[in-house]
């Protein structure tokens, strides 16, 4: 009788670890194919998705197949598949995988320039239902088929082409727009810019081991998730970067005010602040961007001693900021794309007058709306040494060659 | 049953746990979506609500502290009344208890188990939280002394991590567009979870120092507010009001949000383990709660017989009470938090009706010589 | 449906062997027969008609229009 009681413990405790319930729905790592990548491309035939996928039994250099080839296969697989609509195009993918898709690792989304042009929506939609994809995903652009190029792309620095994509954001190198930047209020929803990478085809007979073939390039404009025919250039691209905070350490160069040499100068953003204000006339937003200089090469006779010299230089980069800074604003306004969210900070600050705009904010946005820019640039560091080589060493013009330190984005 | 078992720290620690698992773990989304930038004042408000509904649910417990307001209550109403109440009571508990459950499978579900049958996920909750109650009401508190710190501490770790992501100049808008209309719906809703509390009434003979409790119900309002606005002003700093609201997760989005490539960023399930235990623990209250009701209101010694059937009910009640996810929105939006509100309202009226009778019993003795 | 019917079983056996070996009251053991018997009917009910009725249709009709006239109201 006392045995009893202790088998019916046993035998309960004998069923719990079958209804454990990891058991149901467990899925083998080896089973999971990890998306690394998702390019979103259209074409003739439809919505082209192409997931990138790494291989694990190719990651191991020299064990690919016991033949010792050197790493010569890619460990990436870029499984393309093309449907009417990009559920399709998935579903086309899983049924031909014969591992289960997973989304969990996924960073970066690529889309192509012609699936802009006609709206990025559907994918926005997908990221945000999507349980396993993040909001903080970051989004990119190619300009033109997207597929061709990124499958033939080499990358030296990394493995993966998304490795290096997630460099790019974790140093800063790039601007930075992730879903929820898309798609953070509703008046200005799908607006937003998405930074835009160059692949340059490495040429066959060149070295191995030649630099990768990715680079940034510029934005695109994007307002109601359509690009528009606007781009912005490299260094209108960088402007922008300032306006959100994310301009780290750019380099660049400008004339000195004494003698129209060129000065290189590296920037820092330590913080970018916008604020709204409200005149007579309407609504306004300032944009006031704090950041730290230094200069890393000077050839210039302007006296980097002198305290004034210094404050003209830094007028100098002011002015050019600022300068740069509405004209990126003026080519945003023209799209009337209201790519910084500008209508968040006045929803926040004036939500009375915002409800009567509310409707038509990117006409207001446009037209009306009034931006001061108001940039300020502290030049802090000289780097190792004062006197530029050009003024120590009086360098004759007419001997020797005539080096400029030119250094553009 | 044991009496006076239960220390006021005890006490003060597993309301704290009951009210801000609950609140982040099912109700952001309702407030965020009726409110928007009100949605902290409103739970603020919301919280001090409820203390008030306790408050009244103290003092009549006040007035006698060892014995079951469940044996007392038929004289000040009536059986007539009493019964039927009780079991009004009863059954918002077991409801409350019912769609806890479902919300648990549902987002386990979901988002982690995929594929698992939701009689799997009810059923072992059932084990787990029937297996605590069935040894008293001790191990019920004890397990919530246990639990409090490292919970409290995995939903205060979330707010810093995401830090970075903030945008202060949002919070302006939380004074800017304050209104007490948008507020209203989660002070109301937050008020339906805070005043849980007055369910105290029931365990009064359990509690040491049974004075002090209110000052346990004060700390445990103050502590759980504060951790669930620091999960709400984030949401809104982060994601705005407008996308916030159409998540229907928020608080997982926003674990996610962490920056990619440090291991925090794939957290979630640890942290949302620690969030299951601390519902167990509250629906182990809840069901000791409906335990005590049926069992003391059929005179019997204990409460042990009736656990597992309790729980056992809650179990199979949470994969039939609604169809879908959508139902359950519509019915947590339309009327089951009132419903949780007059239960919790109805010790008001006692307290009512006895303060009448005591003055009139006053008035009788003080007018005969 | 089954499985239903075989854990209040479950339940009631093992809690019967309890109260029998605490040796308590004759009451007790009818109650708690009544109680699972009535839980067990009431959660067989259910599950049969989970498709067509839902508790969550009854709670709404009773206590919705209070919910909108206190929050729109």
């Amino acid at each position: 009788m006392s045995l009893l009681p202790k088998l019916w413990k046993i035998a309960i405790l004998l069923c719990i670890p079958a209804m454990v319930t990891g058991c149901w729905s467990s899925v083998e790592l080896n089973n999971r194919a990890f998306v690394n990548l998702v390019i979103v491309d259209q074409t003739d035939s439809g919505v082209e998705l192409t997931l990138g996928i790494p291989l694990t039994n190719r990651l191991i250099p020299g064990f690919t197949g016991g033949t010792g080839e050197g790493g010569g296969q890619e460990p990436i697989a870029y499984v393309t598949r093309t449907g009417a609509t990009l559920e399709e195009a998935l579903q086309k993918i899983q049924g031909d995988i014969p591992r289960d898709v997973t989304f969990g690792q996924t960073h970066s989304i690529i889309l192509g320039s012609r699936l802009a042009k006609q709206g990025i929506a559907p994918i926005l939609e997908f990221v945000e239902r999507n349980p396993l994809l993040r909001l903080n995903t970051n989004l990119f652009m190619v300009e033109g088929p997207v597929k061709s190029k990124v499958a033939r792309m080499p990358s030296s620095f990394e493995r993966f082409l998304a490795s290096v994509l997630n460099g790019y954001i974790r140093n800063d190198q790039i601007l930075s727009t992730t879903v929820k930047d898309m798609m953070y209020s509703e008046a200005s929803g799908g607006d937003g810019l998405i930074p835009m990478l160059s692949f340059k085809t490495v040429d066959p007979s060149a070295k191995a081991g030649s630099p990768g073939g990715v680079g940034t390039a510029g934005a695109a404009i994007l307002r109601k998730g359509k690009m528009v025919t606007n781009v912005l250039s490299p260094e209108e691209t960088s402007s922008a970067r300032l306006v959100l905070g994310q301009l780290k350490r750019y380099i660049y160069s400008a004339p000195s005010p004494t003698d129209g040499r060129n000065v290189g100068f590296y920037t820092s953003s330590l913080r970018t602040e916008i604020r709204p204000f409200r005149t007579r006339q309407g609504l306004g937003v300032t944009i006031s961007s704090y950041s730290d200089a230094g200069i890393i090469a000077s050839d210039s006779d302007i006296d980097l001693r002198k305290q004034q010299n210094i404050e003209l230089l830094e007028k100098e980069i002011n002015r050019i900021a600022n300068k740069s800074l509405m004209e990126m604003i003026a080519k945003t306004r023209k799209s009337g794309a209201d790519v910084f969210n500008f209508g968040h900070y006045l929803s926040v600050q004036y939500p009375k007058e915002w409800k009567t705009i509310q409707q038509d904010w990117r006409a207001y946005y446009k037209d009306r709306l009034e931006v001061r820019v108001d940039s300020v640039i502290s030049l802090r560091r000289l780097g190792s040494s004062t006197d530029s080589f050009h003024n120590k060493l009086k360098v004759d013009e007419k001997e020797g060659d005539e080096r400029t330190w030119n250094l553009s984005p | 049953m044991e009496p006076q078992s239960v220390t006021q720290g005890q006490l003060f620690k597993l309301f704290a746990l009951h009210l801000f698992s609950t609140m982040i773990a099912f109700m952001l989304n309702i407030m965020l979506q009726s409110s928007g930038y009100n949605a902290p004042a409103g739970i603020m408000s919301g919280a001090i609500l409820g203390l008030a509904f306790s408050f009244i649910s103290y003092k009549l417990a006040m007035r006698r502290p060892d014995s079951f307001f469940i044996d007392y209550g038929r004289h000040i109403l009536g059986k007539w009344l009493h019964y039927p109440l009780l079991l009004f009571i009863a059954l918002s508990n077991l409801m409350i208890a019912i769609i806890n459950i479902w919300e648990l499978q549902d987002v386990l579900t979901q988002f982690y188990l995929v594929g698992t049958p939701s009689w799997a996920i009810a059923s072992l909750c059932g084990i787990c939280i029937a297996y605590t109650v069935r040894f008293g009401v001790k191990s019920v508190f004890r397990a919530a002394e246990g639990l409090f710190f490292i919970s409290l501490l995995s939903f205060l770790i979330i707010p810093v991590v995401v830090s970075e992501n903030f945008e202060w100049f949002s919070g302006k808008g939380m004074i800017t567009q304050f209104s007490l209309r948008e507020m209203w719906p989660s002070a109301y809703y937050t008020s339906s979870v805070f005043g849980e509390m007055s369910f105290v009434l029931f365990i009064f003979p359990f509690l040491q120092s049974p004075a002090k409790t209110f000052r346990s119900l004060t700390s445990s309002m103050i502590v759980s507010s504060v951790v669930v606005i620091l999960h709400v002003v984030p949401l809104l700093l982060i994601f705005g009001p407008e996308l916030a609201s159409n998540l229907n997760f928020p608080e997982l989005e926003l674990l996610r949000f962490m920056r990619s490539g440090s291991f925090l960023e794939t957290l979630d399930p640890a942290l949302i383990a620690l969030w299951l235990i601390s519902i167990f623990v509250k629906l182990g209250f809840i069901v000791f709660i409906i335990s005590l009701i049926l069992a003391r209101s059929c005179r019997l010694k204990d409460t042990k017989p009736f656990v597992f059937p309790i729980t056992a009910f809650i179990a199979i009640g949470s994969l039939v009470v609604v169809k879908s996810n959508i139902q359950f929105k519509s019915m947590m939006s339309g009327g089951m938090l009132t419903m949780f509100v007059i239960a919790e309202l109805i010790p008001v009226l006692y307290y009512l009706v006895d303060s009448i009778q005591i003055k009139y019993a006053s008035r009788k003795r003080a007018s005969s010589p | 449906m089954i499985m239903i019917l075989i854990v209040y079983l479950t339940i009631g056996i093992a809690e019967l062997r309890y109260l029998r070996r605490e040796k308590r009251k004759k009451r007790t053991f009818v109650i708690l027969i009544v109680s699972l018997t009535l839980l067990l009917l009431l959660s067989e009910v259910l599950y049969a008609v989970r498709t067509s009725f839902q508790i969550s249709v009854w709670i709404e009709a009773l206590f919705g229009p209070i919910d909108s006239w206190l929050i729109d109201g």
